[in-house]
């Protein structure tokens, strides 16, 4: 008698314990997947920027021997939270003379927007308010001196982004199309 | 504050090699740093092209950043670095080694006026011969140096002057004058004309 109890008790035992176990499986499930939740929520959280390149021009200013790029973005900020985009830049990829490869930063410049249109497209600008889930379209423009470049073509364009947190976002125009009096070369 | 040691990543070999000084000299200029005695470094344009063309570049761009900071290189012992980090329009690091006997004044001059001109040129070039090359300004804020250098000024100019005979008293009093009077030199600021 004394042996079927603990016979029973040990079953009984057994029997909890996996009930016990399949319960910690099951909330070992769950946490995963909260955890993954949370860090899904959190990545929404963390600021992200992403710009889209819509069209981009270059128009020669022959009185400043200047060298005017103008591209239509659209920046999208994916996140939940608000960000802003502190600055805008052009970095352009040429050879020098002397063989070496220069990567050249200039920076969007507001005043240049009446050389592409008389000034009449939207201009995005700096610094610039893109509430959490919201995408802003315009115009930016960067001004080269042409002696600057000595005659070297342009090997790589690359516009980046800075955002308040000194985050980086960049895009690659791939051709830019030359603008004569207001119509495009090609 | 005091020297703290650091391992420093260059992106190649040629950024984390010292600059060539070929000549250094001071400008002052009317409306620049307030008149200050900036001082000139005309580096050898042969070895980094990048700088070369940097500086060249810059004349046609709005001012760019650049974070300077003080550094003595591994083994470099009565040696002192300044490690230029460009950031725009090129980015791009430049270290400047300044003997501390032979180049004390200069440095002495870099880090009260607050500021250092570049310049590129190869080797035998002088500012007098070279007016007309193109020249960047490079602002160099106190970061806590200034404290530091002036226990190295005086403590290697003081080696100075024992290496040339005078003993400890007189080496120790004539480092005094002669800092005193170096420095009484380097507050001459060009004076633009009086408005009544």
């Amino acid at each position: 008698m004394a042996n079927d109890l603990s016979l029973y008790a040990a079953i009984g035992s057994g029997v909890a314990a996996l009930v016990s176990a399949w319960f910690a499986y099951l909330s070992i499930r769950v946490s995963k997947r909260s955890l993954c939740l949370s860090e899904q929520q959190e990545e929404r959280h963390r600021p992200h920027l992403v710009p889209y390149l819509m069209d981009g021009y270059v128009k020669f200013v022959a009185h400043e021997n200047l060298r005017v790029y103008g591209f239509s973005l659209s920046i999208s900020n994916r996140s939940d939270v608000d960000d802003s985009v502190a600055q805008i830049e052009l970095q352009l990829t040429y050879k020098a003379p002397s063989g070496i490869s220069i990567a050249v930063k200039a920076r969007h410049d507001t005043k240049l927007n009446n050389v592409f249109a008389g000034g009449n497209m939207a201009m995005l600008p700096i610094p610039l308010r893109i509430d959490a889930h919201q995408t802003i379209a315009g115009w930016v423009y960067f001004g080269i001196k042409e002696e600057l470049f000595r005659g070297s073509a342009v090997d790589k364009f690359t516009i980046i982004l800075t955002d308040s947190h000194d985050i980086v976002s960049t895009v690659e125009p791939i051709i830019v199309r030359e603008l004569v009096d207001e119509t495009p070369k090609s | 504050m005091k020297p703290q040691k650091a391992r420093i990543t260059f992106r190649s070999k040629l950024e984390a090699s010292p600059v060539k000084i070929v000549w250094d000299g001071a400008i002052a200029t009317i409306g620049v740093g307030e008149g200050r005695l900036i001082p000139l470094v005309i580096i050898d344009g042969s070895d980094r092209p990048d700088i070369e063309e940097l500086i060249r570049i810059h004349q046609y761009l709005p001012s760019g950043d650049v974070e300077s900071q003080w550094i003595q290189l591994k083994g470099g012992e009565g040696k002192i670095c300044l490690r230029l980090r460009f950031k725009r329009p090129v980015e791009l690091v430049a270290i400047l080694e300044f003997d501390i006997i032979g180049q004390g004044g200069l440095i002495d001059q870099i880090v009260t006026a607050k500021a250092i001109y570049l310049q590129a040129g190869r080797e035998g070039d002088r500012l007098a011969t070279t007016t007309d090359s193109p020249r960047m300004s490079v602002e160099v804020p106190d970061t806590g140096f200034y404290n530091e250098w002036n226990r190295m000024l005086m403590k290697w100019t003081e080696k100075g002057f024992r290496q040339r005979g005078l003993n400890r008293q007189d080496a120790k009093s004539a480092t005094r004058e002669f800092i005193e009077k170096w420095r009484s030199f380097g507050r001459f600021r060009m004076k633009g004309p009086q408005v009544e």
